[in-house]
């Protein structure tokens, strides 16, 4: 999980391939460029409160809370990245 | 699933209570159990039983008192957190002499073992940071 853009440098470096990362509140803003490194979602009604919902990349997905609540489920483990 | 949540943002100041609370409510409506919500740094100040939320502006504090209350959800409140902030519940009004008990009687004060807790008693833990 990052919930601010200065969070993805720190997260980023750790990431495998098959990790999930969930963008959420002010990391939203990281939806509208292409990022790489695990699997990519963006919390919609966050995306939608911010005006980003023409401006997200391709290559992330959107998740609703019942997806959010869903990833957490098939995550051993969620470690939160907070700038 | 079992899944507790930790909250370190205070209301209205971070973004983190309020996602938190939407996470819990739709966590709750898949099925899953809420074992505790661990309220830490200024995120123990949605405790605050006195404040009062502009009409066109959601009430967080209303919202964790109705999870709590209609969900048998525990909402804890980490007491060095809540002391130096002001939020005191009856008992730590009357140990520490002051006039009013600020926290909602919904919210529980509890030591920092209480979050060690819910983590070894949970298949999930998540943080929303402040």
């Amino acid at each position: 999980m990052v919930n601010k853009p200065a969070a993805w440098e720190g997260c980023h470096p750790l990431l495998d391939a098959e990790d999930a990362v969930l963008l959420i509140e002010d990391g939203t803003y990281l939806a509208q460029q292409a990022l790489s490194g695990a699997t990519l979602y963006a919390l919609e009604p966050d995306i939608r409160a911010r005006g980003l919902s023409q401006r997200i990349h391709s290559n992330i997905r959107p998740a609703s809370f019942d997806d959010f609540v869903r990833l957490v489920e098939s995550c051993e483990r969620v470690v939160t990245w907070s700038a | 699933m079992v899944i507790s949540i930790a909250v370190h943002g205070a209301p209205y100041a971070s973004a983190g209570s309020r996602t938190a609370l939407r996470f819990a409510e739709s966590a709750l409506r898949l099925g899953h159990r809420i074992h505790r919500v661990f309220f830490y740094h200024d995120g123990v100040l949605a405790a605050a039983g006195q404040g009062v939320a502009p009409q066109d502006e959601e009430d967080l504090h209303a919202s964790w008192v109705r999870l709590g209350e209609s969900h048998g959800v525990e909402l804890a409140v980490c007491i060095a957190n809540a002391l130096k902030r002001g939020m005191l519940d009856e008992a730590e009004r009357e140990r520490y002499e002051k006039d009013v008990a600020t926290a909602h009687p919904a919210f529980t004060i509890v030591g920092l073992g209480q979050l060690i807790e819910a983590m070894t008693a949970s298949d999930r833990f998540v943080t929303f940071a402040a």
